[in-house]
């Protein structure tokens, strides 16, 4: 059973068309951890997992799997990368997942039965004997998954694995691939443009923006604390809100949003009184309650608003509520379906929105 | 018109009455042709496929040469080899102008620009993401190679047969490099214009058609194989 396996940058820059595409001076993934890097199209990410994969040789700077550089042939097949769109090569399902181990000199009686085994337990089985290119998008993706895992590689790279793919494929993938990690102690590097795909495969979040990390932590601290306004808007951070500050107290300070005073504890060095921030919290951070409901425990800030829009999204409901001044302060708030029937949350009705002081996080603006 | 009119029926009348000449000429051109293709193809395959994906210093610089090489002047490189081939030249001593080698090795100059630069392109077509996930699999240069061939082998094929339509149709070569001996290095295109010369229309047109008929199947072949153009 393979373990995992440390992947490194040192001083890497990469051109691409003779435009700077990547610049990471240093990056390094420890055996067994689970990272997932996001970031817009064109951050540079699938160039980035390329290069961790030593699949392309960085312009500047090195490449490592373990102590070996990546690019070499030795150091390459202990990892296994699944690029975006993985394609399907020539040959039956079952012929794609053998070939891993063709390439490696594993004998026929061997390979089949690696592969069959593998087949078996995706439950693709019945996939094995049809032509690769004639599979749906998400078989194709799944048999490219026990394509890379077939080597039982000690690092899994996946480049945005889940496009195309309907909810219950994406599912079983997640399921997958989380369930063969953690049983086998590989390293995952995952690269997607989706939340909670992050959240749920990887413990560390890396943020990757023209091509230089802008970003690098564990997950729910980078969710919780995002580096800047555009860092919080691309991680789903909906309530990204202009402030001032006005006052502080013992663990952090007292902003004003359009009339509404909220408490924010700080982990960073206080902002000075007076100037413009940006005061960020996601919408998954937003209790509501009832308007009339007494307060639970000692929540610092309880605004009132009212209900402006419900709109049911994928395993959640998306409320945005007005409130401050004139209702000009615009709040998101992600609940369940049953807080929905439970306030009678629709257009027009009044609503408590609460606010835990930790949640906030504030950023100069 | 009227002369021309004789010469298709005469030159017809030849093909079907099994002129050994014409049809000793038709199959040694084949051989020829066929041997240097296949001979070009073993290290011009591989080499348009590195050009394309390979580690290359100067690949552009790679790449237009390979280019220029498939609209090089036959006659030209017939004019390289043979200097290479004459009796002071500096490979005189094997004695191969004039032989049925020194046409095969012009031929093969002739096929090899043409079938590594097509295979370069039929490679170079492929998706990216096809190229990165052959890597990904784990394989050294010759396996990516082979891999990469297979996903290109309908371009590849076109590139072969280009390469053989190529050498079959040239004349400045076989012509320098063969010298045209009846029975030995005479081929389709020498043998064409030798009764052209002599005023035998008739054997010049017959053997015309069966070069256009071997021309049109290699043509036609390769135009059936293009991939088709994705809607």
């Amino acid at each position: 059973m393979a373990s995992g396996i440390g992947l490194r940058l040192d001083g890497v820059a990469h051109t691409r068309a003779g435009r700077d595409v990547l610049d990471v001076p240093a990056l390094a993934i420890a055996p067994g951890e689970a990272v997932a890097i996001v970031g817009p199209n064109g951050a540079g990410k699938s160039t980035l997992l390329a290069i961790l994969a030593g699949l392309e040789t960085p312009a500047r700077g090195a490449a490592r799997i373990g102590e070996l550089p990546a690019a070499r042939l030795e150091a390459r097949r202990r990892v296994a990368l699944v690029p975006q769109d993985a394609p399907l090569l020539e040959g039956t399902a079952a012929a794609n997942v053998e070939r891993p181990l063709s390439l490696r000199g594993v004998g026929a009686r061997e390979r089949r039965r690696r592969a069959s085994a593998l087949l078996e337990s995706m439950g693709l089985h019945g996939l094995a004997r049809r032509p690769g290119k004639a599979l749906s998008g998400g078989e194709a993706r799944r048999v490219a998954l026990a394509r890379a895992l077939v080597t039982e590689p000690e690092a899994l790279l996946l480049d945005e694995p889940f496009n195309g793919v309907d909810d219950p494929a994406r599912e079983r993938l997640v399921a997958e691939i989380r369930a063969g990690a953690r049983a086998a102690g590989r390293t995952l590097v995952l690269v997607t443009q989706r939340r909670d795909e992050a959240l749920r495969l990887a413990t560390r979040l890396i943020v990757l923006w023209q091509g230089q990390v802008r970003q690098d932590g564990p997950i729910d601290q980078v969710l919780a604390r995002p580096a800047d306004t555009s860092v919080a808007r691309f991680l789903g951070l909906d309530n990204v809100l202009r402030a001032r500050v006005v006052g502080d107290d013992a663990d952090g300070v007292i902003v004003d949003l359009l009339g509404v005073a909220l408490h924010a504890a700080l982990a960073s060095p206080r902002p000075p009184l007076g100037p413009d921030v940006w005061v960020v919290f996601s919408p998954e951070q937003v209790e509501l309650r009832a308007p009339s409901s007494a307060p639970v425990g000692s929540p610092r800030n309880i605004v009132p608003a009212r209900v402006v829009a419900v709109v049911p999204r994928e395993g959640r409901v998306e409320v945005t509520l007005a409130a401050g001044f004139a209702g000009g302060l615009s709040i998101v708030a992600a609940v369940t379906r049953t807080a929905v029937d439970e306030l009678a949350l629709r257009p027009g009705v009044e609503a408590q929105v609460v606010l835990k002081a930790t949640a906030l996080h504030v950023v100069p603006a | 018109m009227q002369e021309i009119l004789q010469g298709l029926t005469a030159g017809i009348h030849l093909l079907l009455a099994g002129d050994p000449e014409v049809w000793g000429t038709t199959a040694r051109t084949l051989v020829f042709s066929g041997s240097a293709t296949v001979l070009a193809a073993l290290v011009a395959i591989p080499s348009g496929i590195w050009v394309a994906v390979g580690r290359v210093p100067a690949r552009r610089l790679f790449v237009a040469a390979l280019y220029a090489g498939m609209g090089m002047p036959t006659v030209l490189v017939g004019l390289v080899l043979t200097m290479l081939l004459w009796r002071e030249g500096p490979l005189g001593r094997f004695r191969l102008l004039f032989t049925p080698p020194a046409v095969v090795l012009g031929q093969i100059a002739i096929a090899f620009p043409m079938v590594a630069g097509l295979s370069h392109a039929a490679v170079n077509g492929l998706e990216r993401r096809v190229v990165l996930q052959v890597r990904a699999l784990g394989t050294n240069g010759r396996q990516g190679a082979w891999l990469l061939a297979i996903e290109a082998r309908r371009g590849i094929l076109v590139a072969l047969l280009a390469g053989f339509g190529h050498a079959l149709s040239e004349v400045g070569a076989a012509m320098m490099l063969g010298g045209n001996l009846a029975g030995e290095t005479r081929v389709l295109t020498t043998a064409t214009v030798l009764a052209a010369r002599m005023g035998r229309f008739d054997l010049a047109i017959g053997l015309g058609a069966l070069l256009f008929a071997i021309a049109l199947l290699v043509n036609g072949g390769a135009a059936a194989l293009q991939p088709r153009a994705r809607g």
